[in-house]
């Protein structure tokens, strides 16, 4: 039954293995760069999640913040926004957003809500006060800082976050860190990637072609797709 | 002694799950698009495809997606675009299809693509 092994020395070598891999999910602090160009750390302390992100984004950074600010669309930026909506216009400049996201871990999966209060500041940066008593949070805050790096964007994202909703103990926040982790890759390439299709079709702040562009025959054109203007 | 009861068991679990039919792309999706969308999402001209690049005369159009990416993720109708869009979680379509004169997709036509792709958005 147990090979050449006895019972005793197969039941170690299992406990072994099971600790190895325990000890290093434990250990590891999910400090990662990932595939081409996010720097992404994410801790938990206290119950509060601290999160770090530096990317080189290969887009103009007018574009960049024209993402971020497209709260419309925002779904875009990860396959588990599963609804979003803008709730109220508070001041200029300010903006309350709901966005419900789907968490789930190999040990639990549910829906949380976070209604945060979205401001531009006179940096040109982005931050953002999550409202407990619309949220599944406690408390959180995010800062996200867009600079101009000749054609590319250098941007990073630092926020807290403090859910308000049980999260399994032990294992849990490890978990939830790893999710983490994977939705701000995943919405970082999504910034990326929508950028430079909007770099490249020159859409303006109003999601119209900023240029009309020239027909094959040199009548002006709605789109790279050169279908004349009616 | 036990095999004829397995036999019997067998056939009784799987029939059922025979006789549920799924949803057809061809069938009870594409009627559904031609009629709601497919006016402004067909290439070249249709303002829904200049502005998103999405077209929806077909399957694989349809899978495709937009430039910025797929909007079904076959099997999960709660992450798909596409659904999120249709009932309401994302965006104002509703109101998009009056604007253009549409009467709006009814609940049972959004049901019907949630079932669609939930069971694996087939092009069956």
């Amino acid at each position: 039954m147990y090979g050449f092994w006895g019972p005793d020395l197969y039941i170690n070598q299992v406990l072994r293995s099971l600790l190895l891999a325990f000890a290093l999910l434990l250990c590891s602090r999910f400090s990662v760069a990932s595939s081409f160009l996010h720097d992404i750390d994410v801790y938990e302390e206290n119950g509060i999640y601290h999160i770090s992100v530096t990317s080189e984004i290969d887009a103009n950074a007018d574009y960049v913040k024209h993402v971020l600010t497209d709260y419309i669309h925002i779904y875009r930026l990860s396959d588990s926004i599963i609804a979003s909506k803008i709730l109220t216009t508070t001041a200029k400049n300010k903006v309350q957003v709901e966005t419900t996201v789907l968490c789930c871990t190999s040990l639990f999966c549910r829906e949380v809500t976070r209604v945060e209060e979205v401001s531009i500041l006179a940096s040109g940066s982005l931050h953002t006060r999550i409202i407990p008593d619309k949220s599944d949070f406690r408390s959180g805050e995010a800062l996200w800082e867009i600079t101009p790096m000749n054609e590319t964007t250098h941007l990073t994202y630092q926020a807290t976050l403090e859910p308000d909703f049980f999260i399994p103990p032990l294992l849990g926040p490890r978990l939830v860190i790893k999710n983490l982790r994977e939705q701000f890759s995943m919405t970082f390439d999504r910034i990326q990637h929508i950028a430079q299709v909007n770099e490249k079709r020159e859409w303006n702040e109003n999601y119209e072609f900023a240029k009309k562009r020239q027909c094959n025959d040199g009548s002006p054109c709605r789109s790279a797709t050169n279908a004349k203007l009616p | 002694m036990l095999r004829p009861n397995i036999i019997i068991l067998s056939i009784t679990t799987i029939l059922p799950a025979c006789a549920i039919q799924q949803v057809s792309y061809k069938e009870d999706v594409h009627p559904i698009l031609d009629s709601n969308c497919n006016s402004c999402h067909t290439a070249p001209y249709g303002h829904g495809f200049q502005k998103t690049g999405l077209e929806m005369g077909s399957y694989h159009s349809l899978m495709k997606g937009t430039f910025y990416g797929p909007v079904v993720i076959a099997g999960d109708s709660r992450r798909s675009i596409l659904n999120k869009l249709l009932e309401g979680r994302a965006g104002s379509l509703q109101k998009i299809l009056h604007d253009n004169g549409n009467e709006g997709i009814t609940k049972v036509e959004v049901e019907t693509i949630k079932v669609w792709v939930d069971e694996g958005a087939l092009d069956n």
